[in-house]
């Protein structure tokens, strides 16, 4: 195995996988990156078991090969190198020269025939996607997944075919909900039975839609969704399990609808909750009369309450929220209003942004 | 201002209860424990210690050592009531009571003068009266602090009472080996004495700066101790930090289902306890025993602990947490000991709700947990359980339960 490549290209795409190989991770193997070498040119691959990543690169090939190399380590060793040509080698006794200028490393591989099989793209039927479509959907709803890894089937986004043939998105945690429903150019048939997508997977293939401005592809196989852009394939194994259904908790004909300036409120909120409790970060929030008052009050610190006008008339309502659970939804959206919808102080609350029908989040109430 | 501490601690008391129910057992060595091969000493009576029993001495050496004592499994309700009936003469004297078991506590008699007499005198009536209603023997530590005050009811035993005045507390810990102080156990005693410091006056004395440069904080936090200061209150209401319950096996376990079932056991023994004090625990610990020995009687211990997103009273919860640390250490080796507990806690008020049908706790559950609780505390502990979990905790050994339930 031999070649030659650019420092700035092997750069980008090392860089690349530093957010799948595994730092410390019980097999070793997982720690490095796998470098296959043909004719054409360069693919480097790198998998937790779960999210699988695998780029082509340019590259001068003069003999071809395999080799997996410490992905970490060799990403430091090519930040660090000055020439703009690396050459690549394999030594007796499985070690790889990488020669630049007048520095010279030299590296042990792992065998490539222990690297786990990445799920690739061949053969799999894929559809066209929008990148900024997706990269919106992931946005509007990531936030609401699980990090208990007891409850595994939270902990990813839920996509899955509409009837009407739209995506949809569907994270929550048990306490917050988030859906949004768009349509691609072309409708994601392969979905009509959902997927449930896991976080990192998620983060992935959020950074794929941000390296590419026309379209992605999306496409299953194996218990994997696979997505791609030119240059680039990623696997990510599909949490097994059962999306809870999520229907039933979106709250319909609520008591009392309001339009307020989401910045305000989402201003007003993250000083209230300065003194809110540590734990429960909750706060209060209360509509009566033209206004919209937030309090939040901790033993040991004190009290503070900010009002917001509405317009509102009608019976009191008060309630409570985890502020961070608010200060998430209204993060996700970009719409200048947003409706605010009650009914007591126990049911779920609904935000949607005041020009977005196909955008809804749900939080339930916090009891102060 | 100067304080007065009292520490109370009954003599033998597991032990003691025996002796004073069952006459025939007076005057020979009776061990409370379990006298399986797992088992530990929970309390041994003097005629016992004669021999070097001692409590939580493992139960088969205990044999070895006393092969004529009398062992008992021990009744924890019945030594819980008398308890019960004991700190009822403490609170005679102060409300300023801190249980540390069921047979120990501290007193703050601190500002008490004027109204009960001097505190020797205030100590020999509780003693009298412990010993006259209750038929037991107490021994009684006074001191300015805290830790002087253990250690000079420790020294006054059996059936004694000692004070240390403030100006005598330097003489009178110095010459003691620094396990004696509060904390240090045998780990610790081995760190200290590899430093050449053997007396808590060689401690008393060590400068600061040295004993952090080696110990770190912990070095400068113990020095204290060894100079009587010790500013811990006493603290009536102190509140748990966490509940757990463990237990150790007659025969190292390998299979992974008699541990969950044993995981499960605990955790409902917790979340009932959880539910009792209305708290929710907010993260699990698992800690496990192995079976591997170290020699001298030590045993690795690995201890894992998760935050739970959603705080919680519940058995089922608490054990799922508590069996997903198992598998994830994918242990290949037998286990000795097997504990859950409680941590994080938060009050059941400041509650996130969860969202109708994705609730992992639904509201039946929660009345099931109700239910079973109020049948349990009505007909006995064990009164109801789980189908599925072990029929009781026949197969435990003898829980040494300090001031717990």
């Amino acid at each position: 195995m031999k070649f030659q490549i650019d420092r700035d290209e092997l750069l980008r795409g090392l860089g690349r996988i530093q957010g799948i190989v595994e730092r410390r991770g019980t097999l070793p193997i997982l720690s490095n990156a796998l470098f296959q070498v043909r004719e054409d040119g360069i693919t480097l691959a790198a998998t937790d078991l779960e999210v699988g990543v695998t780029a082509t690169l340019a590259a001068k090939v003069t003999k071809t090969g395999a080799v997996t190399l410490v992905a970490k380590k060799l990403y430091e060793i090519v930040r660090e190198l000055e020439e703009t040509e690396l050459t690549f080698s394999l030594e007796e006794g499985s070690r790889v020269r990488i020669d630049s200028g007048k520095a010279r490393f030299s590296l042990l591989s792992i065998s490539p025939e222990e690297y786990p099989s990445i799920p690739s793209g061949d053969g799999v039927n894929f559809v066209e996607m929008e990148a900024s479509l997706l990269a919106e959907m992931v946005d509007r709803t990531m936030y609401a997944t699980s990090t208990d890894e007891a409850r595994y089937n939270l902990n990813g986004v839920f996509m899955e075919l509409t009837e009407d043939k739209r995506l949809r998105c569907v994270a929550t945690d048990g306490h917050r909900l988030a859906k949004i429903d768009k349509t691609p150019q072309k409708p994601l048939e392969f979905l009509s039975k959902g997927i449930i997508v896991p976080r990192k997977g998620v983060g992935e293939i959020r950074k794929l839609c941000d390296e590419t401005d026309a379209t992605v592809e999306l496409g299953l196989r194996d218990g994997f969704l696979i997505v791609r852009r030119t240059g680039l394939t990623l696997s990510c194994r599909l949490i097994e399990g059962e999306f809870p259904n999520y229907r039933q908790v979106l709250p319909d004909d609520p008591k009392v609808r309001l339009l307020v300036d989401r910045e305000r409120l989402l201003h007003a909120v993250r000083r209230i909750s300065l003194l809110a409790h540590e734990r429960s970060r909750g706060f209060r929030l209360a509509i009566e009369d033209g206004v919209l008052e937030l309090s939040a009050n901790n033993p040991d610190l004190g009290e503070a309450v900010e009002q917001l006008e509405i317009d509102y008339s009608g019976k009191r309502v008060e309630t409570g929220f985890n502020a961070r659970y608010m200060l998430d939804v209204l993060g996700s959206m970009i719409s200048k209003e947003v409706s605010l919808e009650l009914t007591d102080e126990l049911a779920p609350a609904r935000i949607c942004p005041a020009d977005d029908p196909d955008l809804l989040a749900v939080i339930m109430p916090m009891r102060l | 201002m100067s304080r007065t501490i009292l520490h109370a601690d009954m003599d033998a008391f597991y032990a003691s209860i025996e002796q004073r129910d069952r006459p025939e057992l007076r005057g020979r060595p009776v061990i409370v424990g379990g006298s399986s091969a797992r088992g530990v000493v929970a309390a041994a009576s003097y005629e016992a210690r004669k021999f070097g029993v001692h409590s939580a001495m493992p139960s088969v050496q205990a044999k070895q050592r006393c092969p004529d004592a009398v062992f008992l499994r021990g009744d924890m309700a019945k030594y819980k009531r008398e308890s019960q009936r004991i700190f009822k003469i403490f609170r005679r004297y102060t409300p300023v009571v801190e249980p540390i078991s069921l047979d120990e506590a501290f007193l703050d008699l601190t500002g008490t003068e004027r109204l009960l007499g001097p505190p020797t005198q205030v100590a020999q009536k509780l003693r009298t009266e412990v010993l006259k209603e209750i038929e037991l023997a107490v021994s009684v530590g006074i001191a300015p602090v805290k830790m002087v005050a253990k250690i000079a009811s420790d020294s006054a035993k059996p059936d004694g009472l000692l004070e240390i005045a403030p100006d005598q507390v330097r003489s009178f810990l110095d010459p003691l080996p620094v396990s004696r102080i509060w904390g240090v156990g045998r780990v610790a005693a081995e760190r200290l004495e590899a430093l050449g410091i053997h007396r808590i006056g060689d401690l008393a004395r060590a400068k600061d700066t040295s004993l952090h440069e080696r110990l770190g904080d912990w070095g400068v936090a113990i020095a204290r101790l060894a100079r009587g200061d010790d500013e811990r209150d006493v603290e009536p209401y102190r509140e748990a930090k966490s509940y757990g319950e463990e237990n150790t096996f007659e025969s190292d376990v390998m299979d992974s289902r008699v541990l969950q079932r044993t995981i499960q056991t605990h955790a409902d023994a917790v979340a009932r306890r959880l539910r009792r004090d209305e708290l929710r625990a907010g993260g699990v610990v698992l800690k496990l025993k192995l079976a591997r020995g170290l020699g001298q009687g030590r045993y690795p211990i690995l201890t894992r602990q998760t935050a739970l997103s959603i705080p919680t009273d519940d058995g089922r919860e608490l054990a799922a947490a508590a069996i997903d640390l198992l598998e994830r250490l994918r242990l290949k080796e037998p286990v000795r000991l097997v504990g859950v507990s409680a941590i994080r806690f938060c009050t059941a008020d400041n509650e996130q709700l969860e969202l109708p049908s994705i609730a992992m706790v639904d509201p039946l559950r929660r009345s099931l947990n109700h239910a079973m609780d109020q049948i349990n505390d009505r007909y006995g502990d064990h009164a109801l359980h789980r189908g599925d979990g072990p029929v009781d905790r026949a197969g435990l050994t003898f829980q040494i339960k300090r001031g717990e339930d």
